[in-house]
């Protein structure tokens, strides 16, 4: 199991003492400054796109769009992260200075809109199975009630589904956190704390991908980064563990079974 | 009109961001496989079209890299896959359900089937090359250049098992649950013990959804290079194939050359045969996945 390699974690951990030099904490503060820069800006790119899609594929496409619609947006799921990398950094970093002029072609903002991008398909499908979740005969019952499409989704449809869309979001945002290949090839990777979103950043598993290298076995900086590496676990694991609380109390409430 | 107004845009702009999303994706999947299909074929702009020797040493760097990847995916596979397919057993059909080291466990199993790729970057350095090989190098006797304690094939294969367990965990466990339980029921009145419903009744009723997942968890980590950079893949290598060298990797290729500057362009057709080559087959693991899903929809409308 992988819960093998926990203890190694916790030996490196052992070696961290408490006298962290002022010139490290300074550099883990950037780096986390970083990652809420980039998870952020990925959030608000994923958010508007995901959801308005996931509701029309949900409750106001026909049935026989959606059979197509819904396995063509998760086929994006299936293309690596490398590719995706290698498109922000080819396509969209330039086209993105083009538009707005920004100092540096690889900087925060890059890295944000990609990963947002990236994780559209993970959380649109998400959406969807939380609103297509909801009995169809509510959204047909409010109808019958005399609602128009808008506003049983808004009444009906929405609440009942809104903390699997808690949930989805939540998980988004994890990936987001935990994103390396497409923020360690277009965000510029400097340790820079400002607060413009155009300046390069690194976030946290960034540093680890490329720190670890010219890292003495043993040494201070060693057990630093398995103590980054070791917040990222358990903040990913929190926010798995949060969105799989609130799946799990609504299958109870539709009376399913729960895995 | 003051009613239908905000359902009018609801209807409108959901429309049009879904469609627009669908156009996206379709255009960057097909322009990914069809675009780059002429490069391939010819080279960059033509400039080094037909069989010249560039195009030769292409296509002998692009089977090294193909052979580094497919080795890798393979030794992966070989680790994971039956470790996994027993974990879910275990956890579909012996743990005892309610008991909280059941639940603290599937707890564990789903968290980490969603933590980051660095992280287990992070622990195969920590733990496969830091403890296990050093200590191997240790056990072998005093020679000074370490055999097994750095990066190699075999501990990146065992890392990215390490990072597919959990989800192909998950996956299996969601397709045993999935085989209805009067089967189950109906296999244990005729006297069947527990490992004759596991192998008779579970697995050939479940296999489908056990391939599926599968399949999609392999065709991931296929794609995956995150943990390579801790434990193993470099950019270019002189030496072969070996369970405790460093070795090429195809995806791992894409971002070597991806980040070089665009002033050297003569990595180029490599780069793009790199990007094509692995969009195709991860689609194709993906399109796998998808056929055997298809599958076991139709399975289930049939039993209705």
């Amino acid at each position: 199991m992988a819960l093998e390699a926990m203890p190694a974690l916790f030996v490196r951990l052992g070696g961290l003492g408490t006298s962290t030099p002022i010139s490290s904490r300074w550099n883990l503060i950037s780096l986390g400054w970083g990652s809420v820069k980039v998870v952020m800006i990925a959030l608000t790119v994923a958010i508007p796109i995901a959801i308005p899609a996931a509701l029309y594929v949900s409750q106001v496409a026909p049935v026989r769009w959606r059979v197509w619609l819904k396995p063509t947006l998760e086929l994006m799921q299936g293309v690596p992260t490398v590719v995706l990398a290698f498109l922000a950094l080819w396509v969209l970093a330039p086209a993105l200075q083009r538009a707005f002029g920004a100092p540096f072609l690889l900087n925060g903002m890059v890295a944000g809109v990609a990963v947002g991008l990236a994780i559209v398909p993970v959380m649109f499908s998400l959406v969807e199975d939380a609103l297509s979740a909801v009995p169809r005969e509510w959204f047909r019952s409010a109808l019958a009630l005399g609602a128009t499409p808008w506003e049983a989704v808004r009444r009906v449809v929405w609440p009942a589904a809104a903390s699997g869309i808690g949930a989805a979001v939540l998980l988004g945002m994890s990936q987001a956190l935990g994103e390396t290949m497409i923020v360690m090839m277009v965000s510029g990777n400097a340790t820079l704390p400002g607060w413009s979103l155009w300046d390069p950043v690194r976030t946290v598993p960034v540093e680890l991908a490329l720190e670890w290298v010219g890292t003495a076995r043993g040494s201070q900086r060693y057990s630093e980064l398995f103590l980054m590496g070791f917040v990222l676990l358990g903040l990913s694991m929190a926010l798995q563990g949060l969105a799989r609380m609130i799946r799990i109390r609504n299958a109870r409430q539709r009376g399913e079974v729960a895995s | 009109m003051n009613r239908g107004f905000p359902d009018w845009i609801f209807r409108r702009l959901t429309g049009v961001v879904a469609w627009a999303l669908f156009a996206s994706v379709l255009s960057l999947v097909l322009g990914l496989l069809l675009v780059v299909v002429p490069v391939f074929l010819s080279g960059w702009d033509g400039q080094e079209g037909g069989s010249s020797p560039a195009l030769d040493h292409r296509g002998s760097r692009l089977s090294l890299l193909l052979l580094g990847t497919a080795t890798r995916t393979l030794l992966m596979s070989l680790a994971a896959i039956p470790a996994g397919i027993l974990t879910a057993v275990y956890l579909a059909e012996y743990a005892p359900s309610g008991a909280r080291a059941t639940r603290i466990l599937r707890w564990l199993v789903h968290g980490l089937a969603g933590v980051p790729s660095v992280i287990f970057g992070l622990l195969g350095l920590g733990f496969w090359i830091s403890v296990v090989g050093v200590g191997l190098d240790r056990m072998a006797g005093d020679s000074a250049a370490p055999v097994w304690g750095r990066p190699g094939l075999l501990w990146a294969s065992l890392t990215l098992a390490m990072m597919t367990l959990p989800v192909l965990v998950v996956s299996t466990e969601q397709a045993l649950r999935s085989v209805p339980q009067e089967l189950r029921l109906a296999a244990m009145a005729l006297g069947a013990t527990r490992l004759q419903v596991v192998m008779r009744i579970l697995l050939p009723n479940a296999w489908v959804g056990i391939a599926s997942g599968v399949v999609l968890t392999v065709g991931r980590a296929f794609g995956e290079v995150v943990p390579l950079l801790f434990t193993g893949a470099v950019a270019e290598t002189q030496r072969s194939l070996a369970l405790d060298e460093p070795f090429v990797d195809l995806a791992h290729q894409v971002f070597v050359l991806g980040t070089r500057s665009p002033e050297h362009p003569s990595s180029r057709p490599l780069l793009l045969t790199c990007v094509w080559v692995l969009v195709f087959l991860s689609l194709l693991f993906h399109a796998a996945a998808a056929v055997l899903r298809s599958r076991i929809l139709r399975a289930e409308q049939d039993r209705l």
